[in-house]
């Protein structure tokens, strides 16, 4: 059987239950709970520490306030309710990328809960459920040997990550297939870059997946048991991961076995996940109160004025494109993909481009550009003024087509006034009737053959003529005139 | 308010802690005292007051979001008892990272 085949052939026999977890660093420009730089990539090793992210005995830390803004406002975009009282907690283990001994996160009081995440799969609306949206800190980071030039028996720690801050959203076990939690996973990182407090970039894990699946009988109400799978760093992998955890798990099911519950790590390249179980007991993290932060009581006002923060969000904000400019839903999601493409989109609008035409030319000729320059149209010679004035000289009929698709390419490089090109390069569209009839009349006298054919009813052969004008007029007439001026002289006799 | 050794084995498990069994005897013993003198808080009654985690009225103590300049690598390395390039060493990690 194919690999899809017997994936089809399992979901026949068992159901299949998702639940996501995501940690997505928050973009402040400090740390979580001290005054050292976020940045973590752009610094040397252990640049950016201080005696708190360290660890050292005898320190004290601060809440940065933004993050709290921050997880707040994830939290309402997500439905979340904001109870009045939180508080953080200490999660007790010992590792090397966390000098302290204990992570600083929240336990049973978390900045909000109950929420709730619509997205759509295959043009079906899908709701997961939102357990939670808390606040606590990244770790360190460890470069193990293989890595660098080391030797084998130790491990390298740079804990200029450590003390980052890092929301953790919680998804219920709602999610029912892999295709599923892809794009949970897609909606949910398009709503935190669309709000401004995440990157949303999965490769370099400032937001990062852990899934937790289980299969149980179709029919059955008691859950299966679960498994947990780490290390999948695109939503591809996760896609694939959990395929393969389904694979893994029905096998065993069906062999008569049982499934141990565990934490799984996704191998990329050996296309399936490898048990990561240790002998050590299971984790005893001993949560406690953080004695050295003071709770937090966020009243409504404070909850009102972070919702107020908010901008529209991407599903509203497609429906809108809809309604308010008459955009087809396929046309109105990619132009919302993100804050800045829909920006743009409404940007050319309001300075009296067509709805229609502008979304054609964005999402079309702007955005191959985008893709072959890697760089978006608002960093591009051109920019959003520049795309205004060219599509603003073909929506008047000044220049054809042919001739804006090729100074758009030109001036999304090099930069420069469309008009002014268009005035010093003489590329002004021929729309002049007589001129144009002119050519016309000269196309057919020079190309007797095709004019023959066309009148016999081969239709194929007016591009032989149409040609002909363009080629006459430098590729500058206006090529729908031509068409019918063409059509109108054949058909008298 | 007693304690089993298999109590003291796992505590000393989670703090990483090699104790002697003569050692682990004796923290039998002190950590009994220590959680017989909590058992006799806990009969306090306390049915009349809000639970709470801490003894001080604050809240909302927050910090605005400015970095400011950190003590750099130099600083932070100068107690480290092995370093390279600019990284702390430590021994190999065996086992699986833990949940962040």
């Amino acid at each position: 059987m194919t690999e899809t085949a017997t994936l089809a052939a399992a979901v026949d026999r068992y159901e299949v239950v998702i639940g996501l977890e995501v940690h997505a660093q928050l973009l402040t420009r400090s740390k979580m709970f001290c005054p050292c730089p976020a940045d973590y990539t752009s610094a040397a090793p252990n640049e950016n520490t201080c005696p708190v992210c360290l660890g050292l005995p005898g320190v004290l830390p601060t809440i940065n306030q933004q993050a709290v803004d921050f997880t707040v406002r994830t939290a309402l975009a997500l439905h979340c309710d904001i109870p009045p009282f939180t508080k953080f907690d200490r999660k007790n283990y010992f590792y090397p990328d966390l000098p302290k001994g204990y992570q600083i996160s929240q336990y049973d009081l978390p900045l909000s809960v109950n929420g709730l995440l619509e997205f759509p799969v295959a043009g079906e609306s899908v709701r997961c459920g939102i357990t939670r949206v808390h606040l606590e800190e990244d770790t360190g980071t460890m470069h193990h040997a293989g890595d660098v030039l080391q030797s084998a028996t130790s491990s390298l720690i740079d804990l200029n990550r450590c003390g980052v801050p890092l929301m953790e959203i919680v998804g219920e076990p709602d999610l029912r297939t892999p295709e599923a939690a892809r794009e949970y996973l897609v909606r949910l990182r398009q709503i935190l870059t669309y709000i401004g407090v995440n990157d949303g970039n999965l490769e370099k894990g400032s937001f990062r997946c852990d899934a937790n699946i289980s299969l149980r009988p179709r029919g059955a109400h008691e859950l299966g048991v679960k498994v947990e799978v780490k290390n999948m760093n695109s939503f591809r992998a996760v896609q694939r991961a959990l395929e393969s955890e389904i694979e893994r798990q029905t096998g065993v099911l069906d062999a008569g076995g049982t499934l141990v519950q565990e934490t799984r790590g996704w191998v990329e390249a050996q296309g399936r996940t490898i048990s990561q179980r240790s002998k050590e007991q299971a984790h005893d993290y001993r949560y406690f109160p953080e004695p050295d932060l003071p709770p937090l009581r966020l009243d409504a006002a404070f909850v009102e004025r972070v919702r107020a923060t908010l901008p529209e969000l991407p599903e509203a904000r497609a429906h809108r494109f809809q309604q308010q400019y008459g955009l087809t839903a396929y046309d109105a999601a990619v132009l919302t993909d993100t804050r800045d493409e829909a920006d743009t989109y409404e940007a050319l609008v309001a300075a009296g481009v067509p709805a229609k035409l502008a979304a054609n030319w964005q999402s079309g000729d702007v955005a191959a550009l985008a893709n072959e320059h890697h760089v978006p149209l608002q960093h591009s010679g051109l920019g959003i003024d520049g795309l205004t004035s060219l599509l603003r000289l073909v929506e008047a009929g000044t220049i054809n087509g042919p001739t804006a698709k090729e100074l758009l390419a030109e001036l999304y490089v090099s930069g420069g006034n469309p008009e002014a090109l268009v005035r010093e390069r003489g590329l002004a569209q021929v729309s002049d009737t007589a001129e144009l009839s002119a050519l016309v009349d000269a196309a057919i006298a020079a190309n007797p053959a095709a004019a023959a054919d066309f009148r016999a009813g081969k239709q194929q052969a007016l591009g032989q003529l149409m040609r002909a004008v363009k080629e006459a007029t430098g590729g500058k007439a206006d090529m729908p005139l031509v068409n019918r001026l063409l059509r109108e002289r054949l058909s008298e006799q | 308010m007693t304690l089993s050794r298999a109590e003291v084995d796992h505590v000393a498990t989670l703090a990483r802690l090699g104790l002697s069994d003569a050692e682990k005897d004796r923290l039998l013993g002190e950590l009994e005292a220590i959680l017989g003198h909590i058992a006799r808080l806990q009969r306090v009654d306390t049915s009349t007051l809000a639970e709470t985690a801490q003894v001080g009225d604050l809240v909302n103590v927050m910090r605005v979001d400015v970095p400011e300049e950190p003590i750099g690598a130099a600083a932070a390395l100068r107690n480290a008892p092995a370093t390279d390039g600019g990284y702390f060493v430590v021994g190999a990690i065996q086992g699986t990272e833990l949940d962040t």
